[in-house]
């Protein structure tokens, strides 16, 4: 969790915990009139029987059944009080704490801010990679071993937004092409990392056993393909990555959002094909979970990378 | 006096029998027509027929030409070609003068009765030794003349045939060689042949193929998967190529057999390059055993990998016995003669896996001869191709009574852009003459398909684009081990 989530959160409990001290307070305060009024009752029941005794029944029975009377009136009222005060509290604090989350605490609709998630194209990049260098005879290479040479292989996404409404307000998502490139660039990486090392296997197989390492096997695919294993992989290979301008077809824009049910609507105002996206979202604190986009019928629409978390930066 | 009589009639009977008898040897020889002269009309390109002796050996129309006769009718075009015949030896020079010794271009005499007989004559042309069958006969004034099939002629001189008619020939010297393996198997050359298959083995194209999904007999081209897996033990380091091996008592059992190559001592030692190089040149079945029980201590446990090898590779009709490919019987009441058979299919994809991983190979088969260490064998490669095209690498040859001629041959393609590793696989010839001639006529037709396509290039057509970049990941192996190759071979 970060460290302004942490904050919030302190706040948010420390709200909290003055008010059931005042709530607490006042209880004890409404306990302690019981006691006293209990004590009270007591001293007169006492009096009552100390009366009884010196004055046997009917020396002043007046006085002393009206004492009694007086005593368990005395009772069942503060009983009753106690009671009602109890409920009084408890609504009382229900109410304030319903009052305070509808209409004071952020809850899920207040989605203002500047959010980042991260697109993980490890996988992909690894299934591709792998289906490449299969076609290699006599060598091969496992997922796992493949998934080892690509770690961590992600891609920004921004997206900034700014309420301006109860539920609504105007978004701006975007790629960083210095992320895509530097995702791009260690997938490469990595690929010709793991084509080196079955190039040496070959190479050792056929005879060639001097020069296997992979200082020696980059200057022989320099040689024949007269550029660096990198480039003739992102030359050559299938592409490891989507592109960059697909990506951005599928993610920049800007425009106004609204949320709704849960459902979080952004409408795109700056000219492309599809207009409108429909995601089912949860606010967490900082986090903001894109669980899966709908479209307008509220059917699910499949796609590879939800579920999307972003977390908010600012 | 009358039994005197008698016994002499019998013995002069008996006398004039056998006198007749001998006289007569010749005359049915010659009636059977073992080689029957004949003569056949022949121009060079649309220029005047001019009559060539022919012999038909063993049957009607199995042609051999004059070779002098046809050396008369091109002396004055871009074919000519100069001879020098001695008793068991003849000698080409393309693009010489020929000399006439006065019999180019007559009938047959009629007390001509060749008494010669076909074999593997020392052949060389432009002084590099070549495998041509051929007849040599003595001529009446003291020269020889030497007859060839029209066809290895013509794939000499690089030369197209044509049959304008029946009794003649036309020579084209202005167009290459080229040969249809579609219109010979309509005309049914290949009936006599179990399967054949020319293809490129870089690729995986196959250019022409005839029965290659039937499985044959393959005899000793078993080899090729024996040493194939020598080499992937070599490659994990199981072996050494320097490593000497123990000689077996089995192994020389069988170096001491009928089927005995390389004479071999049970308890002495032989080191495995030697024994890679007796199996695939001379095709040694002793080598073969002796490598089987040093990689898996068994033959028959090498088997089992041989086996689970070809399954691996997809050799889905291949089936092994045995490390040699020698003929072997089931241990049944009844024994079943057996043998390792595969298709030429199969073949072919166990030929390309090799080529590709293991392209030192062509190291061995390429060589014509080599001197084993082990006692200072001499060892000649068996391989009639490889003396006849510079572009063969190898493979290997294999023969039994079942499996008939086999040969698998490799050749080095180059396009002038790109260099391709074409085979070429020939299973059940009928004799080693025949399976010359037939793998001889799919390579040539092997690189006339990778260097034109398979087309002829059109007039006026731009020369060909460059080579675009390997897209396959094979297909980049294989342009870096060939640079690999370059540079191990220009620091040597």
């Amino acid at each position: 969790m970060s460290k302004k989530s942490r904050e919030a959160a302190k706040s948010a409990a420390s709200t909290i915990l003055r008010m059931a001290r005042a709530e607490l307070l006042h209880l004890s305060k409404a306990i302690m009139e019981y006691i006293l009024l209990t004590i009270r009752l007591e001293y007169v029941t006492l009096k009552v029987l100390i009366h009884e005794n010196l004055f046997p029944a009917g020396a002043l029975p007046g006085e002393g059944r009206r004492l009694k009377r007086a005593g368990r009136s005395f009772m069942k009222t503060t009983v009753k009080r106690t009671v009602l005060t109890l409920l009084f509290v408890t609504l009382s604090i229900t109410t304030a704490f319903l009052i305070y989350l509808h209409f004071l605490a952020p809850g899920d609709k207040d989605l203002t801010g500047e959010w980042t998630a991260e697109l993980v194209m490890t996988d992909r990049a690894a299934v591709t990679a792998l289906g490449w260098l299969q076609e290699m005879e006599a060598v091969s290479i496992s997922l796992e071993d493949m998934e080892s040479y690509m770690q961590d292989l992600t891609i920004q996404v921004d997206l900034t937004l700014e309420q301006t409404g109860q539920s609504g307000g105007t978004f701006r998502c975007h790629i960083p092409p210095e992320s895509y490139e530097a995702c791009s660039q260690a997938a490469y990486e990595a690929f010709a990392a793991a084509f080196r090392e079955l190039l040496a296997q070959r190479l050792r197989m056929a005879g060639y056993g001097d020069g296997t390492d992979a200082d020696a096997v980059e200057a022989l695919v320099e040689e024949t393909f007269g550029m660096s294993t990198v480039s003739y992989l992102r030359a050559c290979a299938p592409g490891l990555l989507p592109d960059l301008e697909e990506l951005q077809a599928q993610y920049d824009g800007s425009g106004t959002y609204g949320t709704a049910e849960g459902i979080l609507t952004r409408q795109f105002d700056d000219g492309r094909p599809v207009t409108a996206i429909e995601e089912r979202y949860i606010r967490q604190g900082s986090s903001l979970v894109l669980s899966e986009e709908t479209d307008s019928a509220g059917s699910v629409r499949f796609s590879e990378h939800y579920p999307m978390v972003y977390t908010l930066v600012h | 006096m009358k039994q005197l009589m008698r016994k002499f009639i019998r013995k002069a009977s008996s006398f004039f029998l056998s006198m007749i008898l001998i006289c007569s040897i010749p005359s049915v020889r010659v009636c059977a027509g073992f080689e029957i002269p004949g003569t056949c009309q022949v121009q060079a390109d649309s220029g005047a027929f001019y009559p060539v002796k022919t012999l038909d050996y063993g049957y009607d129309h199995n042609t051999y030409f004059s070779l002098r006769d046809i050396a008369m009718i091109l002396r004055d075009t871009d074919r000519r070609f100069s001879l020098d015949i001695a008793k068991s030896a003849v000698s080409l020079n393309l693009g010489e003068a020929y000399s006439p010794v006065g019999t180019e271009n007559v009938p047959w005499e009629d007390r001509e009765n060749p008494d010669i007989s076909l074999r593997r004559n020392e052949c060389s042309v432009n002084g590099q030794k070549v495998f041509y069958y051929t007849l040599i006969m003595k001529l009446p004034s003291g020269n020889y003349d030497c007859f060839m099939m029209a066809v290895d002629l013509a794939m000499i001189l690089d030369a197209d045939l044509a049959v304008p008619a029946a009794g003649s020939l036309q020579i084209n010297t202005q167009e290459a060689f080229r040969i249809s393996p579609e219109n010979l198997e309509q005309a049914g050359y290949f009936y006599g042949v179990n399967s054949v298959l020319a293809g490129d083995a870089t690729t995986g194209e196959i250019y022409y193929q005839y029965q290659s999904d039937t499985p044959y007999s393959i005899a000793s081209t078993t080899k090729l998967m024996t040493c194939l897996l020598a080499m992937e033990a070599i490659a994990a380091g199981r072996i050494s190529s320097e490593e000497e091996i123990t000689i077996s008592d089995a192994a020389q059992r069988l170096s001491a057999s009928d089927d005995g190559v390389i004479p071999m001592e049970a308890g002495e030692q032989i080191t495995v390059q030697d024994l890679l190089v007796g199996a695939l040149l001379p095709s040694s079945n002793e080598c073969a055993l002796c490598l089987a029980e040093r990689i898996a201590g068994s033959e028959e446990a090498f088997v089992q990998r041989m086996n689970q090898k070809a399954q691996e590779l997809g050799l889905s009709q291949a089936v092994f016995y045995n490390s040699h490919g020698l003929p072997c019987y089931t241990e049944d009441q009844i024994p079943s003669k057996i043998q390792n058979h595969m298709s030429a299919g199969d073949m072919f994809r166990l030929v390309s896996y090799l080529l590709k991983v293991y392209p030192q190979i062509t190291d061995i088969t390429s060589m014509e001869d080599a001197t084993l260490s082990y006692h200072d064998i001499e060892v000649r490669n068996s391989n009639p191709l490889l003396y006849n095209m510079p572009e063969v690498t190898g493979l290997k040859t294999g023969t039994t009574n079942n499996a008939g001629a086999c040969l698998v041959t490799s050749l080095a393609a180059d396009n002038g852009t790109e260099e391709h590793d074409l085979v070429v696989i020939v299973l059940g010839t009928e004799d080693s003459i025949e399976r010359g001639r037939v793998s001889g006529l799919l390579a040539r037709y092997a690189l006339q398909t990778f260097r034109t396509g398979g087309e002829e290039p059109e007039e006026g057509t731009a020369a060909r684009a460059p080579l675009p970049l390997p897209t396959h990941a094979e297909a980049a192996v294989d342009w870096i081990l060939r640079t690999a190759k370059k540079a191990h071979v220009t620091e040597q």
